[in-house]
């Protein structure tokens, strides 16, 4: 009996305790769940608080290209310049420890991300107002237009050789590799992804592509540079800056000199 | 087709999960799925281009489905008692967890913002077209592995690495794809699912999908999510490979001996210096031998991870002919110029400090912005880590290195090599600066240690007292 009777009071609660939970356990758990979550939403807050300048900034420059690419005459840009200069001066400026380990999570949520998709947006309505997106095919060309500088040119190059092609780049000088309209233009492995089944090699590169340096058919002209490779002479006076032009023989309807580079007699 | 192509991937890396076992979850299936499967079909490619076997939808749809149903078919008991398990899942308001819940959709946005973009734009990057996309278009229309470019040099630097990345990206283009990106975006995905699967079996889902939102916006690495190089992918094998093979020896779950296995063999499939990660695994599973005096277990794991890389140098060898020029220096010895200036470059990526490199012409390099890149993740690790301490003084050295020495040793062990391998590049035949190789390549190579960083972050006895303190408070337990 003595067991029977301490046994009692512990058995209660416990036959009680699931309905009780049932019945006052929602709310509550409802409301612990909405407490961690305000935690949560807290910490984003302090951490988009942090780069509140780094928004305005962003939507300032943005403004302002925006203004000046329709009218580089309006006036509102020298009064968004002078707002935008201190505020770059201010959040450049900023280079406390928290700042600069959270700074990357700002630019990958709101600029790699959120501003990205937005861009994405006027970038499709570009395309489709252009008639750019009629086919996936042209959809892609000018998608590689807007990404690569020299993709116009490369499909230059392509309309001009034959795919059995051997092309001789231009070599990549400083001149050449530090001017960003050129991108990779004088690397043969660069250039091969545009320009396949044709076969490139580089101009001070040979030596890397030994069988293609024996065959090569065409050359790309640049800066007007490229021409003594020539196994023709092409006139000063008609000479393109930019071009593709046969090795070994010039293109039908161009005056040439002889190799020894006489002026041509008219 | 594109479609059926992805889905016969997945299939393909379900049926091989299942030959393993039935007991995954939800996020588990996603992603050792993909990766699975996407390894195999990069296998596939490989064996086509040994016998001889052009390329095509016909040909890879058929080895698919003999494979699948050959997998099922071997698997067919197993199979049954799968189907006497399924239950319809319940549902109670317990399994509500609003934080995690809105972390999650926070997690899915940005997934989706990064995914749109990626899938917009071609590739642009310097590698992908000067060698990875251009390998896997033209493997895609040649319909081989050895494109013709090997012979006139212009397969561009990847050529030699093996097939895995450039292989996805053939895959996909011999589907259909105009631009093979959809690969990067589901090797993202499959990362995140699977840390989140992995991490779910030692933290509750808030810990869980925190972290995984971490892992997530770790800003160089999100910013590959919509690139075409091929570090990403490698962070998809090497974190659920090491943490698969870490979760295998804590908690001794058969399953995952095989995924890690699996997975550490698609790690060196991938490229070839990730071969510092396979070593770092066989040394914790050695250790494990030490104890336990597995023969069966140590040689078949080593046996799985190491074969790709035996493979892969001999095709290269064989098939591809090329010379690969030592590229590493190993008479260095001790040099403190180059010590420092990667102890410097090092200091800042794991601190989140800065630093630029003074080069001999008196200009200065670049330079890194360790904040910028990784934000939180490695600073975290050596909080958390100096923070354990204090529970060496609790549980004892011995009950805390029971619990923590795989994933420490593999994560400082395989570090260790990195530094080493990096540290022994002959910059000559490299042809690139150590200055350079810092700000590129040794940068993109620590994305693969982000997972192991977050995951020991998480899963560490520090973050356990907390996050279980908040769950108690969340379940009012």
């Amino acid at each position: 009996m003595a067991k029977q009777q301490k046994q009692q009071p512990a058995a209660k609660p416990q036959q009680k305790k699931p309905a009780e939970t049932q019945a006052s356990g929602l709310g509550g758990f409802m409301l612990r769940n909405l407490a961690v979550l305000a935690g949560v939403l807290a910490l984003y807050f302090v951490f988009n608080s942090l780069f509140s300048k780094e928004r305005e900034l962003s939507q300032l420059t943005e403004q302002f290209y925006a203004i000046r690419a329709t009218n580089p005459q309006d006036p509102q840009l020298r009064n968004l310049y002078d707002r935008i200069m201190p505020l770059q001066a201010e959040v450049q400026g900023d280079t406390g420890f928290i700042k600069s380990i959270t700074r990357g999570y700002n630019w990958a949520i709101n600029d790699l991300a959120i501003a990205n998709m937005k861009n994405l947006e006027s970038v499709k309505e570009e395309i489709h107002r252009n008639g750019e997106d009629s086919t996936p095919q042209s959809l892609l060309q000018a998608k590689l237009k807007r990404k690569i500088g020299l993709y116009t040119f490369i499909e230059y190059i392509k309309a001009n050789t034959p795919e059995n092609a051997v092309i001789l780049l231009p070599e990549g000088d400083a001149a050449v590799s530090n001017n960003g309209k050129w991108n990779f233009i004088y690397d043969p492995e660069w250039m091969e992804y545009f320009l396949y089944p044709r076969l490139c090699l580089a101009i001070g590169r040979e030596n890397e592509h030994p069988d293609l340096a024996k065959r090569i058919t065409h050359i790309v002209i640049i800066e007007a540079k490229g021409y003594d490779k020539l196994k023709y002479n092409v006139p000063l006076n008609q000479r393109p800056t930019e071009a593709v032009l046969p090795y070994n023989a010039p293109p039908p309807g161009m005056q040439t000199d002889s190799l020894t580079g006489q002026p041509q007699i008219q | 087709m594109l479609a059926v192509g992805i889905l016969l991937c997945y299939l393909l890396g379900i049926a091989v999960m299942l030959l393993i076992s039935r007991k995954y979850s939800l996020a588990e299936w996603i992603g050792f799925s993909f990766l699975i499967g996407m390894g195999l079909e990069t296998v596939f490619l490989f064996l086509f281009d040994i016998v001889g076997i052009k390329y095509s939808q016909g040909a890879l749809i058929g080895v698919n489905l003999v494979a699948i149903l050959g997998l099922l078919a071997a698997n067919y008991k197993n199979l049954l008692a799968f189907k006497d398990e399924f239950k319809v899942p319940s549902f109670s308001y317990k399994d509500v967890n609003l934080a995690a819940l809105a972390i999650l959709c926070f997690a899915a946005y940005l997934f989706y913002a990064i995914t749109v973009k990626n899938l917009f734009w071609p590739p642009a990057d310097h590698d992908a077209i000067g060698s990875f996309d251009k390998l896997g278009k033209i493997m895609a229309l040649e319909g081989k592995l050895k494109i013709s470019l090997f012979q006139y040099n212009l397969e561009g630097a990847g050529g030699i690495y093996p097939p895995l990345f450039h292989g996805s990206f053939a895959y996909v283009y011999i589907f259909g794809a105009i631009i093979p990106k959809i690969a990067t975006s589901l090797f993202f995905l499959s990362l995140l699912t699977s840390f989140y699967g992995l991490l779910r079996r030692y933290v509750d889902s808030t810990a869980a999908s925190l972290f995984t939102l971490l892992l997530m916006i770790t800003p160089e690495l999100f910013s590959h999510a919509a690139l075409s190089l091929g570090n990403l992918p490698t962070t998809a094998y090497v974190g659920p490979a090491a943490l698969a093979t870490i979760l295998w020896l804590d908690k001794r779950d058969q399953k995952y001996f095989w995924i890690g296995a699996i997975l550490m063999a698609f790690v060196i499939w991938v490229r070839s210096d990730t071969v510092v990660f396979t070593a770092a695994a066989l040394l914790i599973v050695g250790v494990d031998f030490l104890r336990n005096k597995n023969w069966k277990e140590l040689l078949s794991y080593g046996a799985i991870a190491v074969s790709p890389f035996i493979i892969w140098t001999l095709y290269v060898k064989l098939k591809l002919s090329s010379a690969q020029g030592a590229r590493l220096n190993t008479a260095i010895g001790i040099n403190g110029e180059r010590l420092s200036l990667m102890g410097n470059y090092v200091k800042a990526f794991l601190f989140g400090g800065q630093y630029q490199a003074t080069l001999p012409n008196g200009v200065h390099s670049q330079g890194i912005d360790g904040g910028q890149l990784f934000g939180i993740v490695f600073i975290l690790f050596v909080v958390v880590l100096l923070v354990n301490l204090a529970f060496i003084f609790k549980n004892g050295v011995k009950e805390y290195f029971n619990k923590n020495f795989s994933v420490l040793a593999f994560t400082l062990g395989s570090f260790f090599l990195y530094f080493l391998v990096f540290y022994l590049i002959d910059e000559k035949a490299q042809n690139s600066p150590m200055y350079s190789l810092m700000e590129s390549s040794f940068k993109r190579g620590l994305f693969c240690f982000v997972p192991l960083a977050l995951f020991y972050c998480a899963a560490s006895p520090a973050s356990s007292w907390l996050f279980e303190r908040i769950e108690k408070f969340r379940t009012g337990s």
